[in-house]
């Protein structure tokens, strides 16, 4: 089972440490640019690194594995640490922001502000499920691919979407961009990303509750949190209407670039 | 100041600790796994799959049998019970032990041995000076480890799996999730090969209720030439081929049922102890 472990392993890093970090390292770079001013603490954002860097690395191993006790254990410890490294950098970015409204104003802040939330609820529900009593409960069901979504759209996606909103106008150098559709990608996001992994961990504390009753058959017991799907599936269907809201946008920024970039090209060689 | 040296060093340590940990340490202790013997018994364990059902595994892993099913049966804790099997001659005694751990112990039973003297000892320290205590009374008492949670009440398994359940699978198909049940153990409760053709063919045929979906492409349809051959599926009415054909299994669905079907943990082993069920 050694390749079990390395696989949980490998998936927990490139998730968490490596697209985790990415994200994080982003809004440490925005923030300061919306705010107008320097990063809080310096010092915390170095420990929110390490603290991931060290023990978010450490993760990923479920409870139930069966492989000696002392992999999950440590793999437990390492998801309850990692929280506190979320923490500061949620607490880091909260004090750099404080008091300024223009980012709450800017359709890129708002991605920002609301994959906060997301990546502590990710975290704590992460380590609830590492541990032994949290994890005979949710071991095994949805709750394990909601954290995923959770991390994945509701934190990764959502900042590198305010990174390209906020660079994209700026790089091609147009004006012409509309800031209706990227409030309407934000909303489906937002509420795509909550209905997809809320319905989906819901479904997994009721799936794992009917587990627990051996007296009900197990095909009861696994079939009635199917029934949230359709749910998730509402979440998964705004979170794409989202996606063709961005690529429209997108594809109608390139053409107003490339066609200032024409006009601008045969104005010079008329002036020739 | 340049902090390029100090931020590689760093993340460069950060990986080593953790590929130390998850990747080589794990290696060291279970990656050498080898063949054991089984506890109390001569025979080895695990025994590496017949040439059918590792092909089996093969049709499991391509049809993405594990993103549905897991195979892991998970342990709540261990309750440990005090069995006497053999009174002796020197019955007042013997009783008067037993009930000494047990008030309830009913002395009548004698007659019908083995029976339960006590269950849930803390510790097995305990339960084996129990045992002492009774072999020098001249009777015989057997401890028993027997596995407690919910995957073994629901007859899922009869421990936890181990690492050594899995030594000769690669990869290792563990599964994450439990849409369907859990097949650590399906072997040692399914009804048997031809049950599980029918279940592949159509799970509504034998389960109601199932979420399963069809794997019909793993079997073939044919029209019946001279008369039905033997290893047609039999199919309930509603599930049945048209008049005149018959539905027969291919390779893989023989291969994969040959998988399911060794797929047994039931072996009491030194790091998952297990009582044989009292008689």
């Amino acid at each position: 089972v050694t390749q079990a472990v390395i696989a949980w392993w490998f998936t927990n890093n490139f998730l968490f440490v490596w697209l985790g970090l990415i994200s994080i390292g982003a809004l440490f770079y925005f923030a300061p640019k919306f705010a107008g001013r320097e990063l809080h603490s310096r010092q915390l954002a170095i420990f929110a690194l390490l603290i991931v860097i060290f023990f978010g690395s450490w993760a990923g191993v479920p409870a139930s594995a069966p492989v000696p006790s002392w992999i999950p254990a440590l793999s437990a410890f390492g998801a309850l640490v990692s929280v506190s490294g979320v923490l500061a950098v949620i607490a880091n970015l909260k004090s750099t922001m404080s008091g300024c409204t223009a980012t709450q104003c800017s359709v890129a802040g708002k991605f920002f502000c609301k994959s906060l939330p997301m990546l502590l609820l990710f975290a704590i529900g992460n380590a609830v499920a590492s541990f032994a009593c949290g994890a005979s409960l949710l071991d095994f069901t949805w709750f394990t691919p909601a954290l995923k979504y959770l991390l994945l759209y509701g934190f990764v996606a959502m900042v590198l979407l305010g990174a390209i909103y906020h660079i994209a106008p700026q790089l091609t150098g147009s004006e012409y961009f509309c800031t209706r559709p990227v409030k309407i990608h934000f909303w489906f996001m937002l509420l795509g990303t909550v209905l997809l992994a809320g319905s989906l961990a819901l479904a997994g504390v009721r799936q794992g509750e009917l587990l627990k009753d051996p007296s009900l058959s197990a095909m009861d017991a696994l079939r009635e949190p199917l029934k949230i799907f359709r749910f998730s599936t509402m979440g998964d269907l705004l979170v794409l209407l989202g996606s063709l809201t961005l690529l429209v946008n997108l594809g109608g920024l390139l053409r107003a670039a490339c066609k200032n970039c024409c006009c601008k090209s045969q104005g010079a060689e008329v002036k020739k | 100041v340049n902090r390029a040296p100090l931020i590689f060093l760093t993340a460069l340590v950060a990986f080593a600790l953790s590929f130390g940990a998850f990747v080589l340490a794990p290696q060291i202790q279970i990656g050498r796994q080898t063949i054991t013997k089984v506890t109390g018994g001569s025979e080895d364990y695990p025994k590496a799959r017949a040439g059918q059902a590792a092909q089996g595994a093969i049709v499991y892993r391509a049809n993405g049998c594990a993103a549905c099913h897991s195979q892991t049966v998970r342990q709540g804790g261990i309750r440990i019970e005090l069995w006497l099997k053999e009174a002796g001659t020197n019955t007042a005694q013997v009783i008067a032990a037993a009930k000494k751990l047990n008030e309830k112990f009913d002395a009548t039973c004698l007659g019908n041995l083995p029976q339960l003297i006590v269950s849930g000892l803390e510790i097995p320290r305990k339960a084996e000076e129990a045992q002492m205590l009774f072999d020098k009374l001249g009777a015989v008492a057997d401890v028993h480890f027997v596995p407690t949670g919910v995957d073994i009440e629901r007859g899922w398994g009869l421990r936890h799996s181990v690492a050594a359940d899995y030594l000769f699978d690669s990869p290792v198909l563990l599964g994450s999730q439990r849409t369907g049940p859990d097949l650590a153990n399906i072997a040692a409760r399914s009804p048997g090969a031809d049950w599980q053709l029918l279940h592949l063919y159509n799970p509504r045929s034998v389960v109601t209720n199932s979420v399963m979906p069809q794997y019909k492409f793993l079997f073939t349809t044919r029209k019946i030439v001279f008369a039905p051959t033997s290893d047609a599926l039999k199919l309930p009415e509603k599930f049945a081929a048209p008049a005149g054909y018959e539905v027969v299994p291919t390779d893989d669905a023989r291969a994969l049922v040959a998988y399911l079907q060794s797929l047994r943990a039931t072996a009491p082993l030194f790091e998952a102890p297990m009582a044989a069920a009292a008689k």
